[in-house]
């Protein structure tokens, strides 16, 4: 986004636009950064609505402390993402294929996805917390690495550690092809 | 800092940018046995991700509600300013600041040239978006930040209003319109989304209370010719609608009737009409049920539809041909799921028409008495 500390300031300040702005900007890879940590469409959409709704509500009290816009709001997501897990945990759910293809009729692609995506899914549920962080922001969410290593509070030569760590690791889990 | 690390992202860096994967392995060639099946990995992941996207139709619907809950925010916070006048056109009334600024500077005078438009800095930021517009492709982005454009002019107006400089403010007010002219030509069919629709309302609100403003100081006669402004504009609007109306196929898709619900199963009937003069034929269909849920019941979560029953349009389907003038009626069953107290569902139906990317469609909403057992909806009004 262009001049994002702009924007930012005009969004804490009440400028329903530059809201609107973010709001675009970061739509489709929040969702990204959701389904494929859920790997449920539809649970995903709910979480991803919620996560604009509560960066909606908190924007004033956001303070630029040599993180980038970007971290706060992926942050966000990544509390959605544990709330979910935690009520989740309580109940019992459907099975991940099934989950994944309601709502739409589109099933062909879906099933495909499906596939695919459930085998990410459970994949990258077996690395470490900062492993997952690592390959959730750079490969799903498109951070750069000095966007990651803000936001995960590391060094940027740390940042590329953990990256080919999390990717042999990711590749170890995946059973199969890789 | 290990050397397999640094060229692991290097040549990651360098396949996001487009570098094939053989070239980048031919950078490290002692390293290409242990780099490629991550870089294969990676990149598929990133691949599979970027296939991952939010459906369409929830997009659309998502992106309303957001503006609907911005729109409630400033409404919120806007305690001291007047309750706007609601005018019966629903388009943006885009040459009304420069029209009621022509009209209500000559009857109240100018001020002085102390003003935005003059301040050097000003300059920097309009070239700073003609720098953006020239590196945006694509007809629709260019539209969009055309849009952004005009709604940036539009908060430009309000200052120089606020500050009295009614003649740099009519300057702005061409702008503007250009803006708006040029998102037209741009992407002619991107006007009648409804996410641009809100937009251009929104613009034409914040024109609406910058009228109000105004017309509460002007004297009695620039009052008069506001009133007859609006009358005009209004006419304008409805010819612009026509306009864009006109150059696209008319076609109508409506969930008509009321539809019945036995035990999970909901049974209507979708219309399509062709009122376009060349005859039509359907190249996607999209359909879902959605209902509310979040701590409000202000957020629509699709239902689950089940697959494995039979589920039918009633031969809406791609290759179906809707001729000119001609109404065609489809009986449609789902099966689907919801959570047993859903006391409300949303039924979306969508079109698009072989050769265009423009979606048709219809949401209804109905009340359900009982999930069940009793096989009626209320539709609601």
């Amino acid at each position: 986004m262009q001049d994002e500390k702009n924007v930012v300031e005009r969004a804490k300040n009440g400028d329903q636009n530059a809201f609107a702005q973010i709001y675009e900007e970061y739509f489709d890879r929040i969702y990204r950064y959701i389904a494929v940590r859920l790997g449920d469409r539809t649970e995903a959409e709910d979480l991803t609505e919620q996560v604009f709704l509560n960066s909606l509500e908190s924007i004033r009290s956001f303070k630029w402390r040599g993180t980038p816009f970007s971290a706060w709001l992926f942050r966000i997501a990544h509390n959605q993402i544990v709330d979910y897990h935690r009520k989740m945990s309580k109940r019992q759910n459907l099975p991940l294929d099934e989950a994944i293809l309601s709502g739409g009729v589109d099933t062909a692609a879906a099933a495909e996805l499906s596939l695919t995506m459930d085998e990410l899914k459970v994949a990258i549920e077996k690395l470490t917390e900062l492993q997952r962080q690592t390959i959730l922001l750079r490969f799903v969410s498109g951070f750069s690495i000095a966007e990651t290593a803000k936001s995960l509070g590391k060094s940027d030569g740390a940042v590329k550690a953990l990256q080919h760590s999390a990717t042999a690791a990711l590749r170890k889990a995946l059973s199969g092809g890789w | 800092m290990k050397k397999i690390e640094e060229a692991l992202n290097d040549c990651i860096e360098r396949m996001t940018a487009g570098e094939s994967l053989d070239s980048c392995l031919s950078r490290y060639p002692d390293l290409a046995d242990e780099l490629k099946p991550l870089l294969e990995l990676s990149h598929a992941v990133t691949e599979i991700s970027l296939s991952v996207k939010p459906r369409a139709e929830f997009k659309v619907a998502a992106r309303y509600r957001f503006h609907d809950t911005l729109a409630q925010k400033e409404s919120k916070s806007a305690k001291t300013a007047p309750a706007p006048r609601r005018w019966h056109f629903k388009w943006a009334t885009v040459a009304v600041a420069m029209l009621v600024i022509f009209v209500v500077g000559g009857g109240m005078g100018v001020a002085s040239a102390n003003s935005m438009p003059g301040d050097p800095l000003y300059r920097v930021k309009t070239l700073t978006e003609r720098i953006r517009m020239g590196l945006t492709f694509g007809s629709e982005n260019k539209a969009r930040l055309h849009l952004d454009f005009a709604e940036e002019r539009s908060e430009e107006i309000q200052t120089l209003i606020d500050g009295g400089n009614l003649e740099a403010a009519n300057d702005i007010g061409v702008e503007m319109t250009n803006h708006v002219e040029s998102a037209r030509a741009a992407a002619p069919r991107l006007l009648e989304s409804k996410e641009i629709v809100v937009r251009l309302e929104t613009l034409a609100n914040k024109q609406v209370a910058l009228l109000e403003a105004i017309y509460d100081k002007a004297p009695t006669g620039a009052q008069e010719a506001i009133d007859t402004l609006i009358e005009s504009v209004n006419d304008a609007y409805e010819t612009v609608i026509e306009d864009i109306s006109g150059s696209l196929p008319d076609i109508q898709i409506m969930l008509s009737g009321t539809p019945t619900l036995t035990e999970g199963k909901l049974t209507g009937t979708i219309e399509i009409t062709n009122n376009s003069d060349v005859n039509a034929e359907v190249a996607d269909v999209k359909y879902s049920i959605s209902y509310p849920t979040g701590p409000n019941n202000n957020l629509w979560k699709p239902a689950r539809i089940i697959m494995n029953k039979r589920n039918t349009l009633g031969g809406l389907e791609e290759g179906t041909g809707i001729d000119v003038q001609e109404t065609k009626t489809f009986e449609y069953s789902v099966n689907f799921a919801v959570p047993d107290d859903t006391s409300k569902i949303r039924g979306i139906i969508s079109i698009t028409l072989d050769g265009r990317n423009l979606r048709y469609y219809d949401i209804a909403e109905f009340t359900i008495l009982t999930l069940q057992s009793v096989d009626s909806l209320t539709v609601v009004p």
